[in-house]
């Protein structure tokens, strides 16, 4: 009977709502072991003092957060980082871009807001970050959200003494779009044309993530239509998506790639990874914390 | 001598909120609701973004009214680019959105209203399922229904894709709507055990005013042309809980009647109508807001459920009480519509989107989510790059008047508070009203915490577990 935590800190519950659309899967696993805290689903107590399992989601944005992460870490066996935000820092973290007050500035006065009083910005940190970066993760479950198999597998093998593994392999394993060699000699916005379902997005000019992301989740987005927007993060062994993705785009046309622009694609290159990404690093001058 | 009550942490997503309650002398001194947003800056991040990509950005705001934001997101920039979609497109959106509401309202009567409305010893998922076994199936089923037609239609489950300026990237094939049709016969049962048995538990229920209590505000919400029931579409209207129509505009007069302000006690906006100042126009939106705006339902299952609701509150009301009976009658009217939607043979339309053209704007959209009316603004430039953003989310609308509710029952119920033998009850009074606007899925029953500090003694209404 293990000791298990499932917490939520700076995110959107998304994560915890697949883990609950597990349904019999998590109940299975529930029955077996024992839920010490979990606000989500059951009674909120104070964080127990001996956890074995600790799932924790969501990115790391307050004082308050930093102190939650740090002490669930202290006090459990294993800890999980589930999906990107907790993983990688997540969508907020496109937020980085750009200082905290600065932040609170804009979003508190523009146009049609009549500006009273400013919320302060009490212990709110000045980016978001993911747990990684302040407490040592025993295992990553990246997406946005993960994939239920993904939790049910990895939380299975744990339980039981194993070591769980991730796929080794990219999205592009799992699509269905054919590939044929031939690349679009202009790169396009998603919006401008219809594209061919049956061929490769990339190869259609369109900007598919699908070879610099990790794999195992059955490419649910270009199957529908969209490419793949990177939402489970680098594929193993690479520690920077965006770059690994300019490093897959030498394969498009000269001409397609001219009309790239790097600030442009930023929310497309790193919209989950920016803050863990290595070009953060290097704008940021070197590691921060 | 001022006891202070602070509850603590309401909610997560449209608020890590907190209630802080001071009375002194058997009368309320002062209440604070206040949702401290962890803020994580959506408005800001959208900015020098490509606009295609804004509605698979925002719906990232929340892991569960996340299809509400990814359908608004893109209506805002098909405004911002004067696009007209596909009827088929549209179809597809509007089902999507009804199924979202679905899934969310499914949970939140079953597994998070039920424990204020009937005695249940372990108030939590578990707790429920072992009391009402049936309901709890029925419920857990008409949820994994949504969430079919959710994955069918977006693409995918808790962050759709599907979404684009121009229509939909996917549409439906024949056999995947046939399922969902014959799925719906289930689905249309069991929706029918749920709201049965919340008729029944309303139906017996003592009518006692004081019990939410209610607050005289404007309701604010989507309306078809005809006055008709409107989650996706149509117009806003605006009433009072006397039956008065105050405003009917389009999303694109938005700025005209509404006006934003700020507080410094809280990360959210606050939103009033301007006619009717900082005060008086404060508003409520969400089910009873619905219910209490629209003439009638245009399906039959939830035009026969509204009749008996208008057996047991008036309607329009301003009883707090009713927001979950009406959340009710919106359960039946999804799947509905959901019905509705999918048995339109123009839902089987090949092509489901066409290429449109980036162009400078500024776009308006609203939707109806779950919790309420939703609203998202761009400014974009001529390459189709978003350059200014505003979100307005339910809980925006909602926030003052929350706090406005709190404060009259609170007010009512001072002495409650100061005597140790009620203060528990006096604190789950304040809890349940929370609750019954449903700030959040996460922020359920468990998240709400009371701690209570008199003369240095503490109190906590945090229950152990089972």
């Amino acid at each position: 009977m293990a000791k298990i935590l499932l917490l939520g800190l700076s995110g959107d519950t998304g994560c915890q709502i697949a883990a609950v659309g597990l349904h019999e899967g998590l109940l299975n696993i529930l029955k077996a072991n024992e839920l010490v805290y979990a606000p989500t689903l059951m009674d909120a107590k104070e964080i127990p003092e001996k956890i074995d399992v600790a799932i924790i989601e969501g990115g790391v944005r307050t004082e308050h957060e930093v102190e939650v992460a740090k002490k669930v870490r202290e006090r459990s066996g294993v800890l999980i980082a589930l999906g990107s935000c907790a993983c990688f820092g997540g969508v907020p973290g496109l937020a980085n871009l750009q200082q905290g007050d600065e932040l609170l500035q804009r979003v508190y006065s523009q146009r049609g807001t009549v500006p009273a009083e400013m919320p302060t910005l009490d212990r709110l940190l000045p980016k978001q970050q993911a747990i990684v970066d302040y407490v040592k993760v025993d295992f990553k479950i990246p997406g946005c959200p993960p994939e239920m198999n993904d939790i049910a597998t990895i939380l299975t093998t744990l339980l039981s003494g194993g070591t769980p593994e991730l796929c080794k392999t990219d999205v592009c394993e799992q699509c269905p779009r054919e590939r044929i060699g031939e690349y679009s000699k202009k790169l396009k916005r998603i919006y401008e044309e219809v594209d061919d379902h049956e061929r490769c997005l990339l190869e259609q000019g369109f900007l598919c993530m699908g070879p610099a992301t990790m794999g195992g989740c059955d490419a649910p987005c270009p199957k529908a239509g969209m490419p793949c927007d990177g939402c489970r993060g680098p594929t193993a062994g690479n520690s920077d998506q965006g770059l690994a993705m300019l490093d897959a785009m030498t394969s498009l046309t000269r001409e397609a790639n001219e009309n790239f622009s790097l600030p442009q694609y930023m929310g497309t290159l790193y919209r989950y990874t920016y803050p863990s990404s290595r070009l953060a690093k290097v704008l940021n001058g070197g590691e921060k914390k | 001598m001022t006891e202070t009550i602070t509850i603590n942490p309401l909610t997560r997503l449209e608020g890590t909120g907190k209630v802080k309650i001071e009375v002194e002398g058997g009368a309320l001194k002062d209440l604070q609701f206040s949702v401290a947003v962890g803020p994580r800056f959506f408005e800001y991040l959208l900015t020098n973004k490509q606009a295609e990509d804004a509605p698979r950005i925002s719906e990232r705001i929340c892991g569960i009214c996340y299809v509400n934001h990814h359908l608004v997101s893109v209506k805002a920039v098909e405004d911002a680019w004067g696009v007209q979609v596909p009827e088929v497109a549209t179809l597809l959106r509007r089902t999507l959105n009804a199924a979202s509401f679905i899934t969310s309202h499914a949970l939140h009567l079953a597994f998070l209203a039920l424990p204020d409305l009937i005695p249940i010893k372990n108030r939590n998922v578990i707790g429920v399922a072992d009391a009402n076994p049936d309901l709890a199936s029925a419920a857990l089923q008409l949820h994994e229904y949504g969430n079919r037609v959710v994955t069918e239609i977006g693409g995918r489950l808790v962050h759709v894709v599907t979404s684009v300026p121009g229509g939909q990237t996917k549409g439906l094939t024949g056999e995947a709507r046939y399922k969902l049709l014959r799925a719906g016969r289930i689905a249309l049962t069991n929706v029918r055990k749920i709201a049965d048995a919340f008729f029944s538990i309303y139906e017996k229920r003592a009518d006692d005013p004081s019990e939410y209590m209610g607050v005289e505000t404007p309701y604010m919400g989507l309306v078809t042309k005809d006055g008709g029931y409107e989650l996706y579409d149509g117009e806003i209207r605006v009433k009072n809980g006397k039956g008065v129509q105050l405003l009917q505009f389009p999303a694109q007069d938005y700025y005209k009647h509404l006006e934003e302000t700020t507080s410094g006690h809280s990360f959210t906006k606050i939103q009033y109508l301007k006619d009717m100042g900082p005060i008086g126009g404060l508003m409520r939106v969400g089910p009873l807001a619905r219910i209490n705006v629209i003439d009638k339902m245009q399906w039959g299952t939830a035009a026969e459920y509204l009749k008996a609701y208008e057996k047991i509150f008036r309607r329009p009301t301003d009883d707090t009480a009713a927001y979950n009976l009406a959340r009710t009658v919106e359960l039946v009217a999804s799947v509905d519509e959901v019905l509705s939607d999918l048995g339109k043979d123009i839902i089987m339309t090949e092509r489901t989107r066409e290429p449109v053209k980036a162009k400078a704007g500024v776009g308006h959209a609203f939707v109806e989510a779950p919790r309420g009316l939703l609203y998202h603004s761009y400014e974009i430039d001529e390459k189709g790059i978003i350059k200014a953003a505003n979100i307005v989310a339910p809980t925006t609308f909602n926030h003052k008047s929350i706090e406005s509710n709190l404060r009259r029952w609170a007010e009512a119920h001072a002495g409650g508070f100061e005597k140790k033998e009620t203060r528990q009850d006096a604190m789950w009074g304040i809890e349940k009203i929370v609750r019954a606007y449903d700030p959040c899925l996460s922020c359920s029953v468990h998240m709400i915490e009371v701690d209570l500090s008199v003369d240095g003694e503490k109190y906590s209404n945090r229950r152990e577990s089972q």
